[in-house]
């Protein structure tokens, strides 16, 4: 008589170190996995949970600044680098990996208002309130140049690949690393510019941001300034998309972020709301795909650069508000610099494992994540995923802006109810915050 | 300080631009829309007397200023970005500028009132060009004015001279302008005087002369001379230098004579500020379109199902050792090294490909044929090689069927060949297959071992239900034993040349036995046809497969017909030689199958067998029945002609006819309960009337006297009464009468065309029964079926006469019957009463029909949709909104004598209840149907209030979710692919952004 059995050969099947792979035989027959979607479902919803179980998002602080922190720069070719200066004109360059400060030093007199790496080279410039830019070598605390103007300055950027650098102040002056004096001066009105962002991909463009509510675009080719829009409210800080050319994204004082297509700027073509206070800084993160904002009320929150909501906020007791944001190169982790003087870094998905990961946790993560993203609809999934828990301040705050936002609605729409039809337009949303664009 | 230096040389040179053009009255032709504004610019030449310094600005042209200003005459100037400090700084200038002209005028009022006095009107008329020029920018677009700021770049190097001539003129104030002109060569030698105090300034002052320039127009028409290039100009005659500015005022001469020519003026540059936004404007649909060209990159992002990070980053290259030696280069001393020891070995690759070839070019041809025979032999060796592993592997192999396949395929081959054509290929086969065949034959003779002496064989054949397999498998084996047991003759007459008579004979007889036996296989086959039972359930009880089953068996009857009587000619070939033989040879059953073929010319073969064999095979294979061969070939027929003959009413039956028929007939049989089948008795009872049973049994001569019949047919009839009586219908009586007469007649007819007495007594039975029928006034189908019933008794009766006794005979009467009355009942419309009465008389569930059987199980529907109304209706009132008084008595309300019962209950006491209206329901207008509307709290949590965002409608967001995504369902590849994530990125991998080499260009 002949019996069939499975057979496994044992030098096969056992694993001689721990690390080994055996293969695992599976059976396709539907028959035998009934109830895929219940299934699913509820792994769905278990790895729903744990990753709620799992977000720890906070990493570490840098600590050493005795003012707060209001200038953050990252070296776009080196990960480790960070550059941090605070209100009373200390410089700190941090080693990220070591979490440590390689060397500090006082760079200005009053704010460092900005600093900016050299993308190809050892250098940063800083820029203070005391009407000076600084050139230095990363290696020592001592600055290799300094460049004098008139006035303070706000904000700096560096070139993606020329040496040049643009400072802010009264106006936007375009820099030689070997010139003492500004080889452009681009001006449109008269008023304080902010800040001022080089776009990195399309490198002759940049944008400035004015305390008279406008954003300014200039091209460096025509040595001109190309467009201007004025807002209801001034924007804080402007960030280029890196992976769309044409797309940047402000951080307005009315909570929100607006991102605009250069190209058409009498609508913005996304609203990032959540911030219950100004927004003060924001960061694409490298992929463009997402976008970290901080706010004066305390937090930090991580937008999909294509959604409305926040998908995630950050916040911890002591942490104050939050002047400076940056995403690391790798998109991996997030920087921030805060009125406390410290920096603290975070992760950019709260649950996700640091270090690396094996073939087969790698392959159930993207699983989970498939699932997760499969029934995210699901009401208890998403009131899962969705649900954070936020200081009292915060959540109060949200739901007296709520009520107020409801109100303005409503009262818009009663007027609208008791005018003549078609008299009171329904303006969208997008529109609403832009007063008009210049040429 | 310069700067308001030159911004007043600035206006000033524009007023002379206007005196070196024309006229104020040539101006105002050209332009007649000019405003009082322009005018009063105009107006200002006709100053004489304070414009001294103007004059003498002018005047003081030298080669190079001479050069600048011919080029600023003949080229449209624009915004130069070396100039972009200045431009800068210009608003701020412009605005600044009367400031400092107000202190100016502080240092100017020390001057001597004279100076001051031609300076403030001078003064007054620049300021008012400034406060007019708001105006004129607004108009500029329009007018052909001034060259505006943008002279400042070109001017600037006569700067100094003209301070210097400024400071000069300042000192001759007191002289005319003329005066100043002819004393314009002394001038020009103190050129590098130091520069006094400075007369320039705007500021603007209330007083006497500070009046309008229109004033100052009419007063100084009169008195002053007026200047005139000429003038101006005229000094230069006498010098040789200043070539370029000679030639330059003639042609401006020209240019004034000729008024045509007055159209040439250039057109006056746009304001800044209209000339900014107009830059800037341009310059942003440049960016736009510049930034446009990352469009398609970003487009493609966007849609792209994954994005890896880092996105430019460079393909990996796959290092091979061969790569690597092509792009081997030696750097180090000891590669170096190396690399010369090798070459001096010539061990390089080239080298030894070099040497390789001419190796081989040294072989002569026979080296080359005896490499050619080697490597024939070498594959032969190697197929003799695979070949002997394929033996050994099939060797190998156990398995016992495997085997067995293999063996039949070997002896296949020789079976399957003739002993004759086996000679002529291979003798010593055909003499081997010749022992063995005699071996096989003595050995069957001796043992006996086909003739169903088996064991098995013998089980079989004590069983007496064997089935249709096992019948032909013994079949088989008779047929086996009569194979072998044949004399081999192929042999016999080979080994014989010419054999006597006695094998002739044999053959013949051989030959006369066969068709014999060829027609008594056919018979017997007919026989199988017409005894195949066509399903009653399962799919071959579905009317189109009874179709097709007939049909198939209709088409073996006709070819089995076709060569019967291809036989029977044979056979009449064969009795011109031998007709006593074949008479005694021929079988009663024989005879009567079919008619003689007389013109058939078709031979008889040796191998009617093989024939025999085919036509079995077309049997067995023509449809989904088997058909099995007879036990008993000997057994009567009911044949085909003899029903055709015999019908009386019906010129055509069928072949289910004719199957029920010998179903009729087998009832007699042994296996008669389980073959007799309502459906046989229903197609047969329209079709086969009585007389043409009478016939058949009148056909019987074996049952000529039948005590059983009278005695039977009586209970026969009663219950064919019982049945008839309650449907009793006076319409259809006298129809019925009159039909049952006319068959009367026929009856009486056919039984006068028999002739024996014996069959009349059947005969009158039969018509005595019919007359009952009749006259308890039967409906038309039951006395169909009764009759029929009627006849198969008696058929019965006759096939049972001989095998079995009495008792066996009732029994199955009785079940003949019962079954009658089934199937009467399946095929009629009848009403429910009489269905219930039919099923009443059965003993037994099992044999109730389908159809029935449902009947049964929905015999009280009406019972259901009532029930079912009232639950509906119960439900519907439960659920409707309803008001429940919640009053306790008592509570809350006095008590005592002569207190009024309140007659409705407060408001606050009713309870409401939440629920749907009646109308409002689902399903208050479906007819069968209960729907449920309450909300499922357990599934609320599966279930998503509406379409989520982003799909359209249900079924477009249910098909996203559709396709598990688990290990458990899909496929290793399959999981990887649906699982990748949108964007990966790698653990400290810098994203640099996009580079500028994905930009289109």
């Amino acid at each position: 008589m002949k019996i069939s059995v499975i057979s496994r050969e044992e030098d096969i099947t056992l694993k001689e170190r721990i690390n080994d792979i055996s293969k695992t035989h599976r059976n396709l027959n539907p028959e035998l996995h009934p109830f895929e979607r219940a299934r699913e479902y509820t792994r769905a919803l278990n790895a729903t949970k744990l990753e709620r179980l799992f977000a720890a998002p906070f990493i570490d602080s840098l600590e050493g600044h005795i003012d707060g922190v209001y200038s953050l720069a990252k070296h776009p070719t080196d990960l480790t680098a960070l550059l941090s200066g605070s209100g009373d004109g200390e410089i700190r360059y941090w080693n990220l990996a070591t979490k440590q400060t390689v060397w500090k030093t006082t760079g200005h007199q009053g704010f460092v208002r900005g600093m900016c790496a050299v993308p190809f080279g050892n250098n940063f410039f800083s820029v203070g309130d005391d009407k000076t830019v600084k050139l230095w070598d990363f290696k020592e605390n001592k600055p290799l140049n300094t460049y004098a103007a008139k006035n303070a300055f706000s904000g700096i950027d560096h070139h993606r690949n020329k040496p040049w650098f643009v400072t802010s102040s009264t106006q936007i002056d375009l820099w030689d690393h070997e010139r003492a004096d500004p080889i452009q001066a681009l001006s449109w009105g008269a008023d304080t510019i902010t800040t001022v962002k080089m776009n990195q991909t399309e490198t002759s463009i940049l944008a400035s941001t004015g305390s008279d509510r406008t954003i300014i675009l200039y091209d460096l080719r025509t040595s001109s300034p190309i467009s201007k829009v004025i807002m209801e409210m001034r924007s804080n800080a402007i960030s280029w998309n890196p992976m769309e050319a044409f797309n940047f994204t402000v951080a307005n004082e009315n909570h929100n972020c607006y991102t605009f297509d250069m190209r058409n700027l009498k609508r913005s073509i996304n609203i990032l709301k959540d911030h219950v206070s100004a927004v003060l800084d924001l960061d694409y993160s490298p992929t463009g795909q997402e976008i970290v904002t901080g706010g004066y009320d305390k937090t930090i929150r991580i937008f999909n650069s294509r959604e409305g909501h926040s998908r995630d906020v950050y916040h911890t007791k002591r942490m104050q508000r939050i002047f400076c944001v940056k995403y690391s190169m790798d998109s991996k982790f997030v920087l921030s610099g805060s009125d406390d003087g410290n920096i603290r870094l975070w992760k950019n998905n709260s649950n996700e494992k640091i270090g690396t990961k094996n073939h087969r946790e790698k392959a159930s993560l993207n699983y989970t994540t498939a699932l997760k993203e499969r029934y995210k609809h699901m009401p208890e999934i998403n009131r899962i995923s969705k649900q954070r828990k936020v200081p009292k301040a915060i959540k109060k705050a949200a739901s007296v802006k709520r009520i107020q936002t409801e109100s303005i609605k409503r009262k818009q729409e009663n007027v609208r109810k008791h005018s003549k039809p078609g008299s009171v337009k329904r303006v969208p949303l997008r529109d609403q915050h832009i007063i008009t664009t210049e040429k | 300080m310069p700067k308001n230096k030159r911004q007043k040389t600035r206006k000033e040179k524009k007023k002379i631009n206007y005196d070196v053009f024309s006229d104020e009255e040539k101006v105002e032709k050209e332009n007649p829309h000019l405003d009082s504004v322009t005018n009063y610019e105009y107006n200002v030449d006709k100053i004489k007397f304070e414009d001294d310094e103007e004059i003498s600005e002018d005047e003081a042209f030298d080669d190079d200023d001479n050069e600048k200003y011919g080029e600023f005459f003949s080229q449209e100037l624009d915004l130069n970005e070396t100039d972009l400090e200045d431009e800068g700084e210009k608003g701020e200038d412009d605005e600044e500028d009367f400031d400092h002209d107000e202190d100016m005028m502080d240092i100017s009022d020390l001057l001597n009132a004279e100076v001051k006095e031609s300076k403030n009107s001078v003064k007054r008329q620049s300021h008012n060009l400034v406060d007019n020029e708001a105006l004129q920018k607004t108009m500029s677009i329009l007018l052909p004015d001034t060259h505006d700021e943008e002279e400042t770049g070109e001017l600037t190097n006569s700067e100094d001279e003209n301070e210097s001539i400024d400071s000069e003129a300042s000192e001759n104030e007191d002289d005319g302008l003329v005066t100043l002109i002819s004393n314009l060569d002394t001038i020009k030698s103190g050129k590098k005087r130091k520069r006094t105090a400075d007369e320039v300034t705007e500021a603007y002052e209330e007083s006497e002369y500070n009046l309008t320039t229109s004033q100052n127009d009419s007063n100084l028409n009169g008195t002053k001379k007026k200047v005139n290039v000429s003038d101006l100009v005229g000094v230069l005659k006498d010098t040789t230098s200043f070539g370029g500015l000679k030639k330059h005022i003639e042609k401006l001469n020209k240019v004034s004579n000729n008024k045509e020519n007055l159209g040439d003026t250039l057109a006056a540059p746009l304001a800044k500020r209209f000339h900014d936004k107009l830059n800037r404007e341009a310059a942003y649909e440049q960016s736009k379109k510049e930034v446009g060209k990352w469009g398609h990159i970003v487009q493609k992002n966007r849609q792209a199902e994954h994005l890896n990070f880092p996105m430019n980053e460079a393909p990996k290259i796959n290092l091979t050792s061969g790569s690597l030696i092509s792009k081997f280069e030696a750097n180090t001393e000891m590669e170096n090294e190396i690399q010369a020891v090798l070459n001096d070995a010539d061990l390089t690759e080239k080298k030894q490909k070099n040497l390789e070839e001419l190796e081989m070019n040294k072989y002569t041809k026979e080296e080359v044929s005896i490499a050619d025979r080697r490597a024939e032999l070498a594959k032969m060796r190697s197929l003799m090689f695979f070949q002997e592993q394929k033996k050994k592997k099939i060797a190998k192999i156990k398995s016992k069927t495997y085997r067995k396949i293999q063996r039949k395929a070997k002896g296949h081959l020789s079976a399957d060949l003739d002993l004759e054509t086996l000679k002529s290929l291979d003798p010593e086969a055909a003499k081997e297959k010749l022992l063995q065949m005699e071996r096989d034959r003595a050995k069957e003779r001796m043992t006996l071992k086909h003739k169903n002496s088996g064991k098995w064989a013998k089980k079989m054949l004590s069983r007496k239900d064997t089935d249709s397999e096992t019948r032909k498998a013994l079949m088989e084996q008779l047929e086996k034993h009569e194979e072998l047991k044949k004399k081999i003759s192929g042999m016999h007459s080979s080994d014989d040349d010419f054999s006597g008579d006695e094998d002739d004979d044999d053959e013949e007889g051989d030959g006369g036995e066969d068709i014999a036996n060829a027609v008594m296989e056919l018979n017997s086959m007919k026989n199988s046809i017409s005894d195949t039972q066509i399903p009653t359930t399962g799919v071959f009880a579905m009317k189109f497969m009874r179709k097709h089953v007939k049909e198939q068996l209709d088409a073996s009857k006709r070819s089995i017909d076709e060569l019967q009587e291809m036989l029977e000619s044979e056979r009449q070939h064969s009795s011109d030689f031998s007709e006593n033989e074949e008479e005694s040879k021929l079988d009663s059953n024989t005879k009567v199958s079919g008619r003689k073929g007389l013109n058939s010319t078709r031979t008889f073969d040796d191998n009617d067998k093989d024939l025999e064999q085919k036509f079995e095979n077309t049997l067995t294979s023509s449809g989904p029945i088997s058909i099995k061969k007879p036990v008993d070939p000997l057994k009567p027929l009911f044949e085909v002609e003899s029903f055709e003959d015999s019908n009386l009413f019906e010129g055509s039956v069928n072949s289910n006819t004719i199957n029920s028929s010998l179903k009729v007939s087998e009832v007699g049989d042994v296996d008669a309960h389980s073959s007799f089948k309502s459906d046989s008795l229903k197609d047969l009872k329209e079709e086969v009337p009585k007389g043409k049973i009478e016939d058949d049994f009148s056909g019987n001569e074996s049952n000529a006297e039948n005590p059983w019949l009278s005695s039977f047919s009586k209970p026969l009839l009663k219950s064919i009464k019982t049945n008839s009586q309650s449907f009793k219908e006076g319409k259809q009586e006298k129809a019925l009468k009159k039909f049952a007469g006319d068959k009367k007649e026929k009856l009486r007819n056919s039984k006068i065309k028999n002739n024996d007495d014996t069959y009349e007594k059947l005969d009158i039975t039969s018509i005595a029964e019919m007359e009952k029928a009749e006259v308890d006034e039967v409906t038309e189908e039951v006395t169909d079926s009764a009759t029929i019933a009627a006849a198969e008794v008696n058929t019965v009766l006759t096939g049972k006469n001989e095998t079995s006794d009495d008792f066996s005979v009732t029994k199955d009467m009785r079940k003949v019957i019962v079954e009658s009355d089934d199937g009467a009942d399946s095929d009629f419309e009848v009403d429910g009463e009489r269905n219930h009465f039919n099923m009443m008389n059965k003993k037994d569930v099992s044999q109730l029909s389908q159809r029935e059987v449902m009947r049964l199980a929905f015999a009280d529907d009406n019972m259901f949709e009532v029930e079912f109304e009232k639950e509906k209706v119960s439900i519907m009132e439960k659920e409707k909104p309803q008001e429940i008084d919640v009053t306790l008595p008592g509570w809350g309300s006095w008590s005592g004598i002569g207190v009024k019962q309140k007659k409705k209950p407060s408001k606050k006491h009713i309870k409401k209840v939440d629920g749907i209206d009646i109308d409002k329901r689902k399903d208050s207008k479906l007819k069968n149907v209960i729907i449920n509307e309450k909300r499922q709290k357990k599934s609320l949590k599966y279930q998503i209030p509406s379409v989520p965002h982003g799909f359209n409608n249900r079924e477009q967001y249910e098909k996203t979710i559709r396709l598990p995504l688990g290990k458990e369902w899909q496929t290793s590849d399959t999981f990887q692919k649906l699982n990748k994530p949108k964007i990966s990125t790698i653990d400290g991998k810098i994203i640099h952004p996009l580079s500028s080499k994905l930009k289109r260009k």
